[in-house]
């Protein structure tokens, strides 16, 4: 089995960061990313771009992309972390199967895109904002004619910015969050100027295209034969309810939806990391020390996935991981001061952005959750009060969490339902229990390991 | 811009070298790649980064493959849902 | 809660239903004690098969085809509800002495009054297209059975509860109640939400059974034996039986320490194949190992070339109840009077829950019992009695 000092999961800015740190110290490393190209969702696109930078966090982690090819670094794209046991990495790519032994592992998997549930968001045309940044990003492509934005948080204006550089039609950008909300949080807001900036150049961008942004609002339902075709949108009131009479049909082809982003918790969960329930955070986060470093000895995590807290987190996080990993620790105060404004940002961020608990109410009984197994809304709700009050006994009852994409849709949507259902934490409806393979691998491919 | 010639639904087309599967899916005005299982509904990209596994297509005879997470070949063959078994 | 009732059954998995099921239809008033959801043990980590042909000649057969009469009857009244089918499956020899092994259980079946047809191998091809064209040839059990694990346990529940059972879920045993003098005889569980009196108390807690039997002054020598199954995409109709590798019936009765593997494969009502086998004796560890899947995966390869394409989507690990003597553990013990067992099924705790409820049914009131069902009392261990220290593995 081959062997490495380090192995980094995950290209995009943390992994990067760590990486690099750890190459230019004279460590081996060895970074493995499951998109056939380094740079994570945060630097789709960028190799080929002509686009300036919004902000120092975007230029600063493409010079680290362009530092690549380094010498200390081998490259692993398009290559898949499918299974961990104890320090042996499980792979998967176009070349087959192999195991890879690191005597240490820093994780940053980043995280993923939550879509809240509501009639017709399972019909082609209704994508979340990453998907459609995506497209326009890294292929100059428009996901259709008429573009409708919805949902909360910051990349809101970020999706927008991207699909208008390639002359997108968005009719409307819908910030869920009510007023309220963000007066309760504005002292808070100006605790980042990198951020504070970028956000004004996509306020720039939106308003130079006379693209409404309307706050407290959102998409109560979508609508279309084989492909979407209209959306109703609604005002919501300062709980989160639909107003009655506040509906309004628009035509579209497109709807772009995004409620902030959940860590990517799968590889700490089967390494069999400590995990905490941290609403500040974005949910279930592995714990971890000062230095990073999770309950499991030598497994870090940086990052998304150990934690929403954007690129410029995830920047210092891979220095601070990598540095302890390289025994110098004189260099990690500085970097830890300057986390924790970002800390404190992203905190506020995740609480201000986060959708009320009345936006699950949106997904009426026919409404499917479970979008893999197409589980109705309604019998999960049946489910949960015949008894079922955890992901565990839901899979158990209903078909959720079995399908092939292993309860990353779902997971978050069911905690929610759980939680208002039986008026209870959050917390207590623990999580999905990740096995490997983490996703689909060919029988061909296990049954021949390869030895390169 | 190099331009590959990939087959899509037994058509000749030519993307840019570098796309993935999806993009060049939509960019030939394919938006639909499949239905489910149990109910027939059609599907397409959802979260764009390999995690829903909505966007499954069969590339080179071999179905259930994440169109959004696979760039396109020289000469690969992709076939959306109706035209799975052809 | 404090309440009484005839029985009470620790457990609600399949085995615990199934007593559940029998006690309330000769009238017995029953609670079950789930410590956390119904079927959420081993009774949803398995497969569904129920066969004939693993089992040896004498009591384990007999008890076997017992249960198998009442899976028909099962059958007959849940139907659908349970995934019931008279699916049949196929030992699969890939050489020649394997297949002269099959024969040979072939005959001791038929001699049992089973339906088994050796097979050729262009038999065995026709049947089974997929299969790999250099196998010596196969043994058809037609009379073989298939179940939803899952929803058998829930059906059984459910018929129990129309009879006035109850179950509480969430509740693990703290303790078992005593009488304060004499034969200090087991007289009802203490739970968190209170107590349950009962003259009858039933362990059928699988793998956690030595644990519950512990709090009883017994020292039962059921140790977990864990096992993978692999899970497919979905791929149109791939196999028509669940279709087992020789070796399989090895792995079954062994009880070497290193891990055994042997193909399992069996196709869903979605679609999907459910792939094992393995055995291996790992405490209560339920990691699912990269090497069995590997191995698994190479097994159902080499049967199954057509799955070269097809891919494992997840994985889940069972943990089965073992016992020395590879039968279960069903009855009364003299170590505690008004305590019963119904565990210690390892891999056939599926195909055996039926008649393990109906024996202890016929122990508890007092019914004729056939002849084999004394070989099964628990008090055939000898280290029964002895110090419950150091009891789990």
């Amino acid at each position: 089995m081959k062997t490495t000092e380090l192995a980094v999961i995950g290209a995009g800015p943390g992994g990067l960061a760590a990486a690099i740190t750890a190459a230019s110290a004279g460590v081996r490393v060895t970074l493995i990313d499951e998109y056939p190209h380094p740079g994570g969702q945060y630097l789709r696109g960028a190799a080929q771009t002509s686009t300036p930078p919004v902000s120092r966090t975007e230029q600063r982690s493409r010079q680290l992309l362009h530092q690549l090819p380094h010498p200390n670094i081998e490259v692993l794209t398009g290559t898949l972390v499918w299974g961990i046991e104890d320090h042996t990495l499980a792979l998967y790519n176009a070349d087959g199967v192999r195991f890879l032994r690191a005597e240490r592992i820093i994780i940053a998997a980043g995280g993923r895109e939550r879509v809240l549930p509501f009639p017709g968001w399972t019909l082609p045309g209704v994508m979340t904002l990453g998907a459609a940044q995506i497209l326009a990003k890294e292929h100059g492509l428009l996901p259709g004619k008429r573009i409708l934005l919805a949902g909360s948080g910051p990349l809101l204006l970020a999706a927008a910015k991207s699909l208008l550089a390639q002359n997108a039609q968005i009719i409307a950008i819908l910030e869920a969050t009510h007023p309220i909300a963000w007066l309760a949080h504005a002292s808070a807001i100006w605790g980042n100027f990198d951020r504070l900036r970028e956000g004004g150049v996509y306020a720039n961008v939106i308003r130079q295209h006379h693209i409404p942004y309307r706050i407290g609002q959102t998409i109560i339902q979508a609508a279309g034969e084989e492909y979407l075709e209209s959306v109703t949108a609604a005002h919501l009131d300062r709980r989160g309810n639909p107003i009655p009479g506040s509906e309004e049909e628009i035509v579209a082809d497109t709807l772009c939806l995004g409620f902030s982003l959940i860590p990517n918790t799968e590889l700490t969960q089967l390494a069999e990391c400590q995990h905490e329930y941290n609403p500040a955070r974005g949910g279930w986060v592995p714990t971890r020390d000062q230095h990073l470093q999770t309950s499991q000895p030598d497994l870090y995590v940086v990052g998304e996935a150990a934690g929403i807290g954007g690129a410029s987190m995830a920047l210092l996080e891979g220095q601070i991981a990598a540095l302890a990993i390289t025994q110098r620790f004189n260099h990690i105060p500085t970097l830890q001061r300057q986390l924790r404004p970002l800390r404190r940002f992203g905190a506020m961020l995740n609480m201000l952005f986060s959708p009320l608990p009345a936006l699950d109410a949106l997904a009426d009984d026919e409404t499917i959750l479970c979008r893999c197994q197409e589980v109705r809304a309604g019998e999960i709700r049946q489910a949960i009060r015949d008894g079922s009050h955890t992901l565990s006994s839901l899979k158990n009852h209903t078909h959720t969490g079995q399908g092939q994409c292993q309860g990353r849709t779902c997971g978050p949507l069911l905690t929610r339902l759980i939680a208002s259902e039986t008026d209870n934490l959050p917390e207590n409806a623990g999580q999905f229990r990740p096995r490997p393979p983490l996703k689909p691998i060919p029988l061909s491919a296990l049954a021949q390991e390869h030895h390169p | 811009m190099i331009l590959e010639s990939i087959e899509i639904n037994g058509q000749s087309v030519l993307v840019p070298a570098g796309q993935s599967v999806a993009a060049a899916l939509f960019a030939a005005g394919i938006s639909i790649f499949r239905h489910t299982h149990e109910e027939n509904a059609p599907r397409s990209i959802f979260c764009g980064m390999g995690t829903c596994f909505d966007c499954l297509v069969t590339i080179d005879g071999i179905p259930n493959q994440r169109a959004c997470m696979t760039l396109v070949h020289s000469g690969m063959k992709i076939r959306t849902t109706a035209n799975e078994n052809d | 809660m404090n309440t009484t009732a005839d029985a009470i059954i620790i457990g609600g998995g399949i085995i615990g239903a199934s007593c559940a099921y029998h006690l309330s239809q000769r009238g017995l008033s029953v609670h079950i004690i789930e410590r956390d959801f119904p079927a959420s043990g081993t009774s949803r980590a398995c497969d569904g098969l129920i066969l004939q042909w693993d089992k040896l000649p004498g009591t384990e057969l007999a008890l076997g085809l017992a249960s198998q009469q009442l899976w028909q009857e099962l059958g007959s009244q849940f139907g659908a509800e349970i995934g019931f089918e008279q699916a049949g499956t196929i030992f699969i020899a890939e050489q020649a002495d394997q297949l002269d092994a099959g024969s040979l259980k072939a005959y001791a079946l038929r001699d049992a009054g089973q339906h088994a047809e050796v097979l050729t191998p262009r038999e065995l091809r026709e049947l089974e297209p997929e299969l790999a064209p250099d196998l010596a040839g196969g043994v058809l059990f037609p009379d073989d059975l298939q179940v939803d694990p899952r929803r058998a346990t829930l059906a059984m529940l459910a018929a129990a509860q129309r009879r006035g059972a109850q179950i509480h879920s969430e509740e693990p045993v703290l303790d078992l109640q005593r009488a304060p003098d004499g034969d200090q005889a087991i007289t009802g569980v203490i739970t968190p939400g209170g107590s349950i009196a009962a003259p009858h108390v039933i362990c059928a807690a699988g793998v956690w059974s030595a644990e519950i039997a512990q709090l009883a002054g017994l020292n039962i020598p059921i140790q977990p034996r864990k096992g993978h199954i692999l899970v497919s995409d979905i791929r149109p109709k791939k196999i028509h039986h669940p279709l087992l590798e020789g070796g399989y019936a090895t792995t079954v009765q062994s009880a070497a320490e290193d891990v055994q593997v042997a193909l399992v494969a069996e196709m869903t009502a979605s679609g999907s194949l459910l792939l094992g086998s393995s055995r291996e004796f790992a405490g209560f560890d339920r990691r699912v190992s990269l090497a069995v899947i590997q191995a698994i995966a190479q097994r159902a390869v080499r049967f199954l070339p057509g799955l070269k394409h097809s891919s494992v989507i997840r994985s889940y690990v069972g943990l089965r109840p073992w016992s020395p003597d590879h039968l279960p553990l069903i009855g009364p013990t003299s170590g505690a009077l008004g305590f019963y067992l119904a565990s210690g099924h390892e891999g056939a705790g599926i195909g055996l829950a039926p008649i393990t409820g109906k024996l202890i049914a016929d122990w508890i009131t007092g019914a004729a019992l056939p002849d084999y069902a004394h070989t099964l009392l628990p008090d055939r261990f000898e280290s029964l009695l002895e110090d419950t220290t150091n009891v789990l593995v």
